[in-house]
């Protein structure tokens, strides 16, 4: 039955190859539709089977085991909450009629290559891997087989998260094996020998739990997963590069003679597997090890082995978790960086709607330049710093400023300035370093905050960033935007003798602190900076309906007492035209008051001495940049 | 038609021959090491062999390191040779061995001076038709 049941599954599965061969062409919403659904590739109940772009993931049993032990239809459970992720189609993988067979088996390996290639081609994404036990070791057989489409089936996988795989064999089955022989034992393998002796013997009359190993000793699989076995080492490699991440029990067994508490603890991991070989092929540097009380022999095999046991594992909640967390992580990062620009004032320099103000008393001074960014003020209040701050145009003496701390609140705190503390703006409007936000968010969810005055640093790169609470974890110099996705390099403050190396973060959100333009508008008085330009400028986008297309490039700038101009390349009205446009300041913002070829003194009201100044700064010090917004 | 017969009879005899090789190879393969008839025979009881009870008495008794496998002993922090109190006894339960290949446990009551009886249970491996002690715990 067995031999009949395996035959069906082998030409099932050839028959989704040769369709899969067949259907080079074959549309995505075709194979997303349903082709992929085979006796052993099951989607999890009550998520969603139309992948569409939805990244698969799927879950692969190990020994004398089924896809039943993902409980996918058990809410909590792991299977369970993954099918219910927003952008996730959950799969379960099963060849549980050949489980005491080697990874290399057709219903085991081959098929699930086949189910990788088909869930990533009809998604059109990368395939995530939840492997438990022995479905570790077939993913890494797996991804070595060649796709249908070309190169290998592990190119289309994401990330595989690895639950007390036995990548260098299982201790306890070597234990056995060497207790049974029973002859001649080495005395350095007394220790293994003990283990085996005790749980076979504890183990006669019982199937269950841990009980249900002896069965595999006597099978294919049981020799194939002796320590270091020819087997294993056999296997081809993990593709290079690919993101493993490792999840290992840690527990110990009382073994000896219990009412006279002669015992001796053996450090036996899951049980199965021990820690060592649970965590021999973790990549991503982050491996997670769930530690347990020792058990007494008898207590793990009567009753609840605990959490840390090989086949709850997947059932602990701190490692659901770790889990959801990781393929939460992934969903983040498959999506490009979000930049936000942020201000607790408007363009105008009016508070925005909706922020929070608090008052907090008179600030000594601010001076011109932010630490965090480059167009807004530092202000100082007693022997406090507030930065970043805007000018609040609220205030009709132009006076106050709003400062606020995170870039992700909606509170701000208003100061009024100490009269001559407000410094002005002085310079060229200055564009917007994307090398450093004001603030992140993380894939973790962890939100960071850039770090003002004087910088550590870690390994010769600059701590840039504090994370979360208490701001231990720390983004070191320099963020990396050469993917989609940007990055920092972590580590973490331990507190006595420096950092820890932390991590790669992906960040999933960027704020920068919008320029502050509000004080642009204090230029009215009779300053004219370069940031009322920028402002100018801006203003002349939204008139044109053009707020979020290419910027003209400004050929010239030159302000004085209240009026503007700026000359640049029209490209709205064909390539090469270039136009001034005249400004005026006023109570509301810079206005536009004209525009031709060029500017004269004197037209568009504009006053002769002032445009006499104004064409002579744009004649002496043409200048062409990007303005920024 | 005689022919025919003669061929099933060659054929069902065939088929009784590769049972029993196939039996024997099955029982071979799978007999405990060491392990003897008498052992198979107390299996199907449930009762516990002499030589086990022996074991066990060697256990409680002033030499009671030696009543267990040599690898145990090994592993187990040092001590003198006694394990239990002088007097300590242990009285298996009925039909409570139970035993596999060259494996074997059996629950019962142990009894130490002064304390009150305590269900404890004791595994067993049959080395070379002798039983030693793998552990023992409260059951």
């Amino acid at each position: 039955m067995r031999t009949f049941r395996a035959a069906v599954t082998v030409v099932a599965a050839a028959l989704v190859a040769g369709s899969l061969a067949a259907s080079g062409g074959a549309s995505a919403d075709a194979r997303a539709s349903g082709s992929c659904i085979t006796s052993q590739l099951q989607p999890v109940p009550g998520g969603s089977t139309s992948p569409g772009h939805a990244v698969p993931v799927l879950f692969i049993h190990g020994i004398i085991s089924s896809a039943q032990m993902w409980e996918p239809s058990t809410p909590g459970s792991i299977a369970y909450q993954a099918a219910r992720i927003n952008g996730v189609t959950a799969w379960t993988f099963n060849y549980a009629a050949e489980s005491l067979h080697w990874v290399t088996s057709q219903a085991i390996g081959p098929n699930f290559a086949t189910a990788i290639s088909c869930l990533a081609h009809g998604s059109g994404n990368k395939v995530i891997i939840v492997a438990h036990s022995m479905g570790g070791l077939a993913t890494q057989y797996a991804l070595a087989q060649p796709d249908p489409y070309g190169g290998t089936v592990g190119s289309h996988v994401a990330e595989v998260i690895t639950v007390g795989t036995p990548y260098r064999g299982s201790e306890l089955l070597t234990a056995m094996q060497l207790a049974r022989a029973g002859v001649d034992i080495d005395p350095s393998d007394y220790l293994q020998a003990a283990l085996g002796d005790a749980v076979l013997s504890a183990c006669a009359g019982q199937t269950s739990g841990i009980c249900a190993l002896p069965a595999v000793l006597t099978s294919q699989v049981g020799a194939a997963l002796q320590l270091n076995s020819g087997a294993i080492a056999q296997l081809p490699p993990w593709p290079a590069g690919l993101p493993v991440l490792d999840i290992a029990g840690d527990m110990g067994l009382l073994i000896g003679v219990d009412h006279v508490f002669v015992l001796h603890r053996f450090d036996v991991g899951d049980v199965a597997v021990t820690v060592g070989s649970a965590t021999a092929h973790d990549t991503t540097g982050t491996a997670m090890i769930k530690h347990c009380n020792s058990l007494k022999l008898l207590g793990a095999i009567y009753g609840n082995p605990g959490p840390c046991f090989h086949s709850n594992l997947v059932k602990d909640g701190d490692i659901i978790t770790k889990i959801l967390t990781a393929i939460k992580q992934y969903l983040a990062s498959a999506q490009p960086t979000r930049m936000i620009d942020v201000a607790p004032v408007q363009a105008n320099g009016q508070p925005k709607a909706g922020e929070t103000i608090v008052n907090g008393g008179t600030a000594q001074s601010c001076e011109a330049g932010s630490d965090t960014a480059v167009q807004a003020y530092r202000c100082f209040v007693h022997n406090e710093v507030y930065d970043p701050c805007w000018l609040d145009n609220a205030d009709p003496a132009q006076a106050s400023v709003l400062c606020q701390e995170h870039p992700w609140d909606t509170r701000a705190t208003l100061f009024k300035v100490a009269s001559g503390g407000l410094g002005p703006f002085f310079g060229p409007a200055q564009q917007i370093n994307l090398d450093f936000p004001w603030g992140v968010q993380l894939a973790t969810g962890e939100q960071c905050v850039a770090v003002q005055g004087t910088h550590d640093s870690y390994e010769g790169k600059a701590v840039d960033y504090a994370c979360g609470n208490n701001y231990s974890h720390v983004l070191l110099r320099t963020l990396n935007r050469s993917s989609p996705q940007w990055t920092y390099q972590s580590a973490y403050f331990n507190g006595s003798t420096g950092y820890n190396p932390g991590p790669l973060e992906h960040v999933t959100t960027a704020w920068y602190a919008s320029p502050d333009n509000g004080a642009a508008v204090d230029a009215q008085a009779d300053e004219c900076t370069a940031t009322a330009l920028a402002y100018a400028a801006q203003a002349y986008e939204a008139a044109h309906n053009n707020p979020d297309g290419p910027l003209p490039d400004v050929n010239a700038q030159a302000c004085d007492s209240g009026y503007a101009e700026l000359v640049f390349t029209q490209t709205a009205t064909g390539t090469g035209y270039t136009a001034a446009i005249a400004f005026k300041a006023s109570a509301s913002g810079w206005q536009e008051i004209g525009k031709a070829d060029f500017i004269t003194p004197g037209q568009f009201g504009m006053p002769t001495s002032v445009g006499i100044a104004i064409n002579k700064s744009l004649t002496s010090a043409p200048q062409t940049e990007q303005v920024p917004f | 038609m005689k022919h025919g017969r003669t061929i099933t009879a060659v054929a069902v005899a065939l088929v009784i021959a590769g049972a029993a090789t196939a039996g024997f190879l099955f029982l071979h393969h799978n007999r405990p090491i060491g392990g003897s008839a008498a052992a198979s025979v107390a299996s199907k009881l449930n009762s516990v062999p002499d030589e086990a009870k022996a074991v066990v008495r060697l256990l409680l008794s002033a030499r009671g390191r030696a009543a267990l496998t040599p690898e145990l002993r090994a592993v187990l922090p040092h001590g003198n040779g006694r394990l239990f109190p002088a007097g300590s006894r242990f009285t298996p339960s009925t039909r409570s061995w139970h035993q596999a290949g060259a494996y074997a446990n059996m629950t019962g009551l142990l009894r130490e001076p002064g304390r009150a009886p305590v269900k404890a249970e004791i595994g067993l491996v049959n080395r070379h038709g002798k039983w030693l002690v793998t552990f023992e715990g409260a059951a």
